[in-house]
């Protein structure tokens, strides 16, 4: 079988960005398949173009279906999200329109699938030096499961955990979780302070100083998924991150 | 990274079956560790605080009994493991605490789950520890019928309806066809509706398979799948699972339902 990417290309600068981004993940799995949806047909040259040249480097088969109305795109990314192994997305920005928040939104909740959440400016590779970010619940498990396979590839992994500056000291000490060492990954420990500066900042600052290339993190929201409030961290990283963020809700 | 597969041993005359299907399992994943849980049941959860008393002798008693069955788990274990195929490394866990809730906590970390299909006749505990296993991993679990199978995953049924259950299923399931010769789609039709396309999920990731469309009829559909997955020699079954209430145990959907009590054959499920 051949792992399927689905790659949303919601704006023409970003395009050749998740592109690339895609066809990284398809080297890092090994085998397959990149399935790019665009919204406007001037996305095909960019597309054809990527294919021609990275397609064979990354044994990835590029199909592109361009969707007419911009609705219709979030439709798309629901339905061809679920059956896809991980879907490819560009990082919200603040001018936004309402339709693109919506498909972001959809990718990131509604299809069930992990999400990599490409910044504006990334160019280069990613996966050698992995950060997570991890608390011991069902959303960051959530998210590593999927990343595991990734993970295995990585020259280093960085495990980062939030404890609250001046709390009693937990019972059980904080620890690289089960969840990797049974899957044989090797992870470094950082704990981090939860202090007074929004935890996302510092989580970034750990993440940047260890020379991280992606992010591994769960994705949490709060109310009814449609109109849901983003979790700080979430929100905090989905608009500042300067690296892949790897996110599954 | 290995894969990690969860199993969960109770009683020695099932053990055999569930650690030989958890052996051929992990081995359509081309190897894993496999992490074979035994669970004794603590004393002071046996009796009704409100009627009845605990004496020490009494929970002593308990115990040994549990002790005892987990050393003849053990002792099934040890013979396991010593034949295990290549690339399988077996870990031995013995742990007090609630079945269903330790299937939850140990499972959701591991890639896959292997448990016993509860017979007709098991307690209910059997039944939740599946149901905790299903609806709160988020994972996918691979239930043993009662009938000895160890080489599975050469003739592989997928049960589709267009769905993100069976989505999910389907998903999980594309991963263990690492020896699979055949992949049969089972979709059932209701009289007069349109029939079921190839699923696009399949041919996206590029897996060649039969479609069998069958009638859904006033019978229960479940009974109709199987019998059609013996028909083509299918060893595997994969199905998406469904409950409809937070009354899990009410209200289970009826082809989940039919599979949890008859199926005879490695069945892989996912919700």
């Amino acid at each position: 079988m051949a792992d399927v990417i689905l790659v949303v290309l919601d704006r023409p600068e970003a395009a050749a960005g998740l592109l690339a981004a895609a066809g990284c993940i398809a080297r890092l799995t090994g085998s397959a398949r990149v399935k790019a949806l665009a919204a406007d047909p001037a996305l095909r040259p960019i597309a054809e173009c990527w294919a021609s040249e990275a397609g064979q480097a990354v044994q990835a088969a590029l199909s592109l279906d361009v969707v007419d109305a911009a609705g219709r795109l979030t439709e798309a990314v629901e339905q061809r999200g679920r059956r896809a192994d991980i879907v490819v997305v560009s990082q919200p920005l603040p001018d936004d329109s309402k339709q693109a928040r919506e498909t972001f939104r959809t990718a990131l909740f509604q299809t069930e699938r992990p999400v990599l959440v490409v910044p504006p400016a990334w160019g280069s590779a990613f996966g050698r030096r992995v950060a997570i970010a991890w608390r011991d619940d069902e959303r960051a498990i959530k998210a590593v499961m999927p990343a595991l396979r990734f993970l295995g590839h990585a020259d280093a992994v960085h495990l980062m955990t939030g404890v609250r500056a001046g709390a009693a000291k937990p019972a059980i000490p904080p620890a690289v979780p089960s969840v990797l060492i049974e899957h044989g990954i090797n992870a470094d420990l950082h704990v981090l302070p939860i202090g007074a500066a929004p935890f996302g900042e510092t989580l970034l600052a750990a993440a940047q100083a260890v020379g991280a290339d992606m992010l591994v993190m769960g994705a949490y929201a709060h109310g009814k998924l449609r109109d849901a409030i983003l979790g700080g961290l979430t929100r905090h990283v989905l608009s500042h991150a300067t690296l892949p963020a790897f996110m599954r809700h | 990274m290995t894969s990690v597969i969860l199993t969960i041993v109770d009683r020695p005359d099932s053990a055999p079956n569930v650690l030989a299907a958890a052996g051929c399992f992990a081995t359509l994943l081309n190897g894993a560790r496999v992490n074979v849980l035994a669970i004794r049941v603590p004393p002071e959860t046996t009796i009704l605080p409100t009627e009845e008393v605990l004496t020490r002798s009494h929970e002593a008693r308990l115990r040994a009994g549990e002790q005892d069955r987990v050393q003849a788990l053990r002792v099934i274990y040890d013979a396991w493991a010593k034949a295990v195929p290549q690339g399988v490394a077996p870990a031995w866990f013995d742990v007090e605490g609630l079945e269903d809730g330790l299937a939850a906590e140990w499972g959701q970390r591991a890639d896959y789950i292997v448990l016993k299909r509860p017979g007709r006749r098991d307690q209910a505990v059997d039944r939740q520890t599946v149901h905790a296993a299903l609806f709160e991993t988020d994972r996918p679990v691979l239930l043993v019928p009662p009938v000895r199978a160890d080489t599975f995953g050469r003739r592989v049924a997928i049960a589709w309806r267009d769905d993100k259950r069976a989505v999910r299923a389907v998903l999980s399931g594309l991963r263990c066809l690492s020896q699979a010769e055949r992949v049969f789609v089972l979709s059932g039709v209701r009289e007069g509706a349109a029939p079921p396309e190839f699923p696009e999920i399949l041919r996206d990731h590029g897996i060649e398979a039969e479609l069998h469309v069958l009638p859904i009829g006033s019978g229960a559909f479940g009974e109709t799948l199987l019998r059609k997955a013996h028909t083509l020699g299918a060893d595997m079954l994969v199905c998406g699972a469904f409950f409809h209430s937070p009354v899990r145990e009410l209200i289970v959907g009826g082809v989940t339902r039919y599979l949890l009590e008859h199926a005879d054959l490695p069945v892989l499920l996912r919700h």
